[in-house]
C-alpha cells in the first residue's frame, strides 16, 4: 500500500510539472504579439489661461488727492504684474470688471467675504481684493486673495502705502500671490542692469552703467565714470555689479575690470591686467566670477576668486574663447570660440583647463552672447543673419533651434529672466538715414515681443537680467 | 476509511492548489521579465534643423496649428476613412485636375516644403550615424523619470536629427502607401485628443511628461486608462487623465486592429 502511495505520488509530481510548465503555442504567440506597445505623442498642450480678478481698492473713509494717487497707483502695480505673465493670466480691467457684474460693483467690492459662486460663475480662478483705511495719517491696506474653485482664502497681508515702499511692497505683494498659485518666483523683485549713451555727445562717446527695475520703473543711474562702461553683469544676490570700463593710463587704453557694492555705492576695480579684462559673470554662489582675459597673448576665459583675486585658466586654445555664461549648477560653462574657423558656441566643465570641451553650435555665420536658462536645458544667444542679429534659443545638447525675433531691428545681448520666462535683450533700429535707436526690450520666451522697457535713455545696449 | 486515504486526498488537494498557485506567479513573472517591446509611431519623430531657421517660432506654431485646423475641418477623404465601407457607401470621388492643382498651391506653403529647401541632397546615413555618436557622448543633462531602456531608445530616436520621418502623407501627390490602418488610427485620437489637452502656462513651461495607456473597446468607448509613465507632479497627471477622459468616446477602430486597441497597445505620451 505504501509502496503504491509513493508511486502514485510520483507520477503526480511528473504530471504536477508538464502542467505547471506547458506552453500553449498559441497563447505563447498571443502573448509575445501583445507585448507590442506603440507610443503616440499627443504634443504641446495648449495653455488655459487663469482668470485673476483684482478688484479696485476699497477705501473707507475719506482720502486726499495725493493719498488716492498713492492707492491708485498700489492697485495698478499689481495688475502690471500679473499682466506680464499673459500667456497665463487673464486680468480684466476695471471695465471688464463692470461688464461682468450682474449685481452692482459697489455692493461686489464691499462684501467682506467674496460670492464664490458669483465668481465661478464669470469663470475666475482667484480673486484678489484691497481694504485700505486712514491710521494715523497713513493709509493702511488689507489684501486678500481667494482661490474660487476651492473656495478659501490663499493670502493676507497688511501695508502701509507711502512714497518710498510702495513699489517695493506691491512687488513683494504680487510675487507672494504668484508664488502661491504657481509655487515659483516670479520676476517682480529683479531688476535689469544696462548700458546707455545718454551722456553721450558726438565728440565724446560715453557710456555710463544704469539698472532699474524689470518693468522699467525706477531707473538708476550707477556710474559718473565719463567714459565707456560695457558687458556688466549683476549678482543673484543683487548686492553686486561687474563692469568693463575703457581706460587710458599714461596715453595707453585698456579694458579694466571693477566691482561695484550696490549696497554701500563703493567701486573698486578687481581685474587691470595688460589686454582685455571683460565679459565678467558671476558664479551661481556670488564667490567668484568668469571673465575674458587676454594676458596670454589672445583672449582665454578664466575664474577669478572675488576674495583672493587668484585666477584659474578654463581655456588655452590658440583661438578666441570669449563671453562666458555660468550653468545654475555652476559646474559647466557656455561661451564662444572661434577655434573652428567662425564663433560657435561651445560648453566646459570648469573643473580644470579644456575639461569636457564640448561644441553645441554647428550652424550661423557669428554668433554671440550665450547665456544659460535658469533651469540649465537651454542657451540662448544671437547670430547675425540676413544683414542684422537676430536671438535664437536651443537646448545645451545643441537640438531643438528655434528663432525668436525677425523682421524687429539688430537683435542682440539676449538675457534670461530669473524664472526663465522671459528674455531681455536691445534692439537697435534705423530710424533714418543718420539717426539710429537702440533700446532694451522683453519678450517672453517664445519670441512674443512684450514691448521696451527703456525710454529717452539714448541708447540702451548689453542688459542683464537679475536672478 | 484507511489513514492512507485521507493522506492521499490532503496530498491530491495540495497538488491541484499548488498547481493553480505555481501558473499563476509564472504567468505573473513571465510578464515582468518579459521586454516589452515598444514602438514609436513615425509621426512621433521629431526633426531637428540643420540650417540657421528662417521662420520664428511663433510663426511655425501658427503654421502648424493651421495645419491643423484645416486637417480637422477638412472632409474626409477616401484615404481618411476607417470604418468598412457598407454595401451602399457611394462611389469613391475622383478629384478633378482643378482641385489638385488648388492642393498642390496649398502644400507648397507647408512647413515641410519649406524644410526641404535647405538641402536637395539625400540625407546621408552615415553623416547620421557621426551625429549620433558625437551626441551620445554628451549625455542629456535634463532630468528623466523614464526607465532607462525606454529613455535610451527615446533619446536616440529624438537625438538623431537629421531624420527625416515618412510621415503620414494623407493628401497630395506623395501618398505614404506604406501606412497601416493601425498609424492612421494613432493619428485619428490624436487628433480628436489634441482639443480637451490644456494646461495652465506655469506647469507648461515645467518640460513634464507623461504617458497614458489606453483600451478601448471596439465601438471606441474608453474600457480603461493606465498611467504608464507618471510625470511626477499629480496635477500634470490629472489634467491628461482628464484630456482623455473629455475626449471619449474615440473613433471605433477598424476591425483589423479591434484587438490591438482592446490590448492596451496605445500609449499615448503627453507630450511625447
Amino acid at each position: 500500500m505504501k509502496t503504491l502511495f509513493i508511486i502514485c505520488v510520483f507520477c503526480k509530481v511528473l504530471l504536477f510539472l508538464e502542467v505547471a510548465y506547458a506552453q500553449d503555442p498559441l497563447k505563447m504567440e498571443k502573448e509575445q504579439d501583445s507585448g507590442n506597445l506603440t507610443i503616440v505623442a499627443v504634443g504641446d498642450a495648449t495653455i488655459e489661461k487663469e482668470k485673476i480678478a483684482v478688484l479696485p481698492i476699497v477705501v473707507d473713509g475719506k482720502v486726499s488727492a495725493a493719498e488716492n494717487v498713492l492707492v491708485d497707483e498700489f492697485s495698478n502695480l499689481i495688475i502690471n504684474d500679473f499682466a506680464f505673465y499673459r500667456k497665463i493670466f487673464f486680468i480684466p480691467n476695471y471695465k471688464e470688471l463692470k461688464q461682468y457684474f450682474d449685481k452692482p460693483l459697489n455692493s461686489v467690492l464691499s462684501e467682506i467675504r467674496p460670492d464664490y459662486d458669483f465668481w465661478s460663475s464669470k469663470m475666475a480662478s482667484y480673486l484678489i481684493q484691497s481694504f485700505a483705511s486712514i491710521k494715523n495719517s497713513q493709509i493702511e491696506v488689507n489684501i486678500l486673495a481667494y482661490d474660487i474653485k476651492s473656495k478659501k482664502e490663499i493670502y493676507r497681508n497688511t501695508v502701509l502705502l507711502n512714497q518710498t515702499n510702495i513699489r517695493d511692497d506691491g512687488h513683494r505683494i504680487s510675487n507672494e500671490i504668484y508664488k502661491l498659485i504657481t509655487g515659483k518666483d516670479a520676476i517682480f523683485n529683479s531688476k535689469i542692469v544696462f548700458v546707455c549713451d545718454k551722456s553721450s555727445n558726438r565728440l565724446e562717446p560715453v557710456k555710463e552703467l544704469y539698472i532699474m527695475d524689470f518693468d522699467g520703473n525706477r531707473v538708476k543711474k550707477l556710474t559718473n565714470h565719463n567714459s565707456t562702461v560695457f558687458s556688466p553683469a549683476i549678482s543673484d544676490d543683487q548686492k553686486y555689479v561687474v563692469y568693463s570700463m575703457i581706460s587710458k593710463v599714461k596715453g595707453m587704453k585698456n579694458i579694466d575690470l571693477y566691482l561695484m557694492d550696490l549696497e554701500k555705492n563703493t567701486t573698486v576695480p578687481i581685474s587691470t591686467l595688460p589686454g582685455i579684462n571683460s565679459g565678467a559673470i558671476f558664479s551661481p554662489d556670488g564667490e567668484s566670477i568668469a571673465l575674458t582675459l587676454s594676458i596670454s597673448g589672445n583672449a582665454d576665459i578664466y575664474i577669478m576668486n572675488l576674495k583672493n583675486k587668484n585666477l584659474k585658466r578654463l581655456t588655452s586654445h590658440t583661438s578666441d574663447d570669449v563671453d562666458p555664461s555660468f550653468s545654475p549648477d555652476g559646474k559647466t560653462i557656455a561661451f564662444l570660440s572661434g577655434r573652428p574657423g567662425r564663433a560657435m558656441i561651445y560648453t566646459l566643465d570648469i573643473s580644470g583647463e579644456e575639461v569636457n570641451v564640448t561644441r553645441i553650435g554647428f550652424v550661423g555665420k557669428f554668433n554671440a552672447t550665450p547665456r544659460f536658462s535658469p533651469n540649465g536645458l537651454e542657451v540662448v544667444f544671437s547670430s547675425w543673419v540676413d544683414n542684422a542679429f537676430d536671438i535664437y534659443r536651443m537646448n545645451t545638447q545643441g537640438t531643438e533651434l528655434v528663432r525668436l525675433t525677425k523682421d524687429f531691428g539688430s537683435n542682440e545681448d539676449p538675457s534670461y529672466s530669473n524664472d526663465g520666462q522671459f528674455i531681455t535683450f536691445s534692439s537697435k533700429r534705423v530710424l533714418t538715414s543718420t539717426t539710429v535707436q537702440q533700446n532694451v526690450y522683453i519678450m517672453d520666451r517664445d519670441g512674443e515681443v512684450l514691448g521696451s522697457v527703456t525710454k529717452n535713455l539714448g541708447n540702451c545696449q548689453t542688459p542683464r537680467w537679475s536672478k | 476509511m484507511s489513514p492512507w486515504f485521507f493522506r492521499s486526498l490532503f496530498f491530491h488537494f495540495s497538488l491541484i492548489l499548488s498547481v493553480y498557485v505555481l501558473n499563476f506567479s509564472i504567468g505573473k513573472f513571465r510578464d515582468i521579465g518579459k521586454k516589452e517591446k515598444i514602438v514609436v509611431a513615425p509621426s512621433s519623430i521629431r526633426v531637428d534643423v540643420v540650417a540657421m531657421p528662417t521662420l520664428t517660432l511663433r510663426e511655425q506654431r501658427q503654421m502648424a496649428l493651421a495645419s491643423l485646423k484645416a486637417k480637422s475641418e477638412a472632409p474626409p477623404t477616401e484615404s481618411q476613412k476607417i470604418s468598412p465601407p457598407s454595401p451602399k457607401a457611394p462611389p469613391a470621388e475622383t478629384k478633378s485636375t482643378s482641385d489638385l492643382e488648388l492642393e498642390k498651391v496649398e502644400k507648397e506653403k507647408k512647413l515641410s516644403d519649406l524644410l526641404k529647401d535647405f538641402s536637395d541632397r539625400p540625407l546621408d546615413s552615415g553623416k547620421n550615424k557621426k551625429t549620433e555618436d558625437s551626441k551620445k557622448e554628451n549625455p542629456s543633462k535634463g532630468p528623466s523619470k523614464w526607465a532607462s531602456s525606454t529613455a535610451d531608445e527615446m533619446k536616440n530616436l529624438l537625438l538623431a536629427g537629421n531624420k527625416l520621418s515618412k510621415g503620414i502623407g494623407l493628401e497630395g501627390p506623395n501618398q505614404n502607401h506604406d501606412v497601416s490602418d493601425f498609424h492612421m488610427y494613432l493619428e485619428q485620437l490624436v487628433v480628436h485628443i489634441r482639443p480637451f489637452w490644456k494646461l495652465p502656462g506655469y506647469l507648461v513651461e515645467q518640460n513634464l511628461k507623461c504617458r497614458i495607456r489606453l483600451f478601448l473597446s471596439q465601438h471606441g468607448d474608453l474600457n480603461e486608462v493606465l498611467l504608464y509613465e507618471s510625470s511626477g507632479l499629480n496635477q500634470y497627471d490629472e489634467k491628461a487623465l482628464e484630456a482623455i477622459k473629455m475626449a471619449a468616446p474615440f473613433p471605433a477602430p477598424p476591425e483589423s486592429i479591434r484587438d490591438r486597441v482592446k490590448e492596451g497597445e496605445i500609449i499615448l505620451g503627453f507630450p511625447i
